[in-house]
């Protein structure tokens, strides 16, 4: 019989993982600073659900970059809502939707290249590159399948190739 | 579809799970992967400073880890017994005939409004009442939502220091500090906030001490909501 997973300290979990979740939310969203305030947003609400993770389903880290990808797209429905409330009362003045940017932090023509991509293939470059996760592993946190995963990534880095090429 | 130099997606996958390159285009390709993770920064030291802020609630025993677990509960349980009470206190002086001058809705309310040092339970009630019925005559608006906050400091410096900060932070958020009284080791504190920012003010007082209470009941189509914050020195 497999001896149970031992349960780490939550302070170990957080100081050990804090890159990755600061580095995965500058990639989904594009804005260091907005990147800054989820991740703390992502810790008090890990802290908060800490007696709910379960060693036994996997590693912390895609346990907490899990809750990142909760709160930034919990913070991306509010801030629609805010728009459309705003967009409702102010009559038609065009705001200006933020667009991709590169992820702030990073330099040179790599980093515009990664913020033409699509949210979707930054993440996956995220969660396969840079936090190196197993196909499985990025699926489950990205509500995709390993293969779609798979297929993201093959495009990104496509993408990516082709810019970073283009003179 | 762009192909990252006739690499298959599934021999892709291989190498950036760490298989070795075989040729001059998967090297290329596991140079630009390289590449992508060498752009990484790592936290700045600011937000470090928070994460292990607020990771140290973990040791923290009871009470702050009680409040957020158990908030959800202690609200189901506290709004419908607050409803029942006003639905009471309506029913009452109807089926017996009175006027309803003395407002018994009122007095409950006030009544579960009295102390704000009541222990959890009743606190939880008195929040959820005063969504039902009207405030105290003074601070908030009539209707206004509102949310209470209870957090504790160090010393005498830090809630001085920790109410500057709320009044910053209240600013920042677009709202205003309606009234700050306090005594000694403790000040009370009423803001209003733009209701789609009262999360954000709640998250953001909530860091100026410990926290050792939150109730909370958040308006649907409300533009502003109240927040009372005491802060103590807990002497």
């Amino acid at each position: 019989m497999r001896a149970p997973a031992t349960r780490p300290a939550f302070a170990d979990v957080a100081e050990a993982n804090l890159d990755a979740v600061h580095r995965y939310l500058v990639h989904l969203v594009g804005d260091r600073h907005l990147a800054e305030d989820l991740t703390s947003a992502t810790f008090e609400r890990a802290l908060r659900d800490w007696r709910r993770y379960d060693p036994e389903r996997g590693r912390p880290s895609v346990w907490l970059v899990e809750i990142a990808r909760r709160v930034a797209l919990d913070h991306f429905r509010r801030d629609g809502r805010r728009r459309a409330r705003e967009e409702r009362y102010a009559a038609g003045v065009p705001e200006a939707t933020p667009g991709p940017e590169g992820p702030g932090g990073l330099s040179g023509d790599l980093r515009d290249a990664l913020g033409r991509l699509t949210q979707a293939e930054r993440e996956v470059v995220a969660l396969r590159v840079v936090l190196g996760m197993d196909a499985a592993e990025a699926g489950r946190v990205a509500g995709m399948s390993a293969s779609a995963v798979g297929t993201a990534l093959h495009r990104a880095l496509g993408k990516l190739r082709q810019e970073v090429a283009r003179p | 579809m762009t192909r990252p130099a006739g690499v298959s997606p599934e021999r892709l996958a291989e190498l950036a799970d760490g298989a070795p390159p075989g040729d001059a285009a998967e090297r290329e390709l596991m140079a630009l992967m390289s590449e992508v993770r060498d752009l990484e920064t790592t936290a700045p030291d600011a937000l470090r400073a928070r994460v292990r802020t607020i990771a140290a609630g973990e040791s923290e025993p009871g009470r702050v880890r009680w409040w957020h677990e158990g908030r959800r509960r202690l609200l189901v349980v506290a709004a419908p017994v607050a409803v029942g009470v006003v639905a009471l206190a309506i029913a009452i002086p109807a089926m017996t005939g009175g006027s309803g001058d003395t407002a018994p809705a009122g007095a409950v309310s006030e009544a579960l409004q009295a102390d704000s040092a009541a222990p959890a339970a009743p606190e939880a009630q008195a929040d959820s009442a005063r969504t039902v019925a009207p405030s105290v005559a003074g601070s908030p608006a009539p209707g206004s939502p509102t949310a209470r906050l209870r957090l504790e400091v160090g010393g005498a410096a830090a809630l001085t220091d920790a109410v500057r900060r709320a009044r910053a932070e209240v600013r920042t958020l677009g709202g205003t500090t309606v009234s700050a009284p306090g005594g000694a080791g403790v000040r009370r504190l009423v803001v209003r906030v733009p209701a789609d920012r009262a999360e954000e003010a709640l998250a953001a007082l909530g860091r100026l001490g410990m926290t050792t209470g939150l109730g909370e009941s958040l308006p649907v189509g409300e533009s502003e909501v109240t927040i009372r914050v005491t802060i103590t020195t807990g002497g």
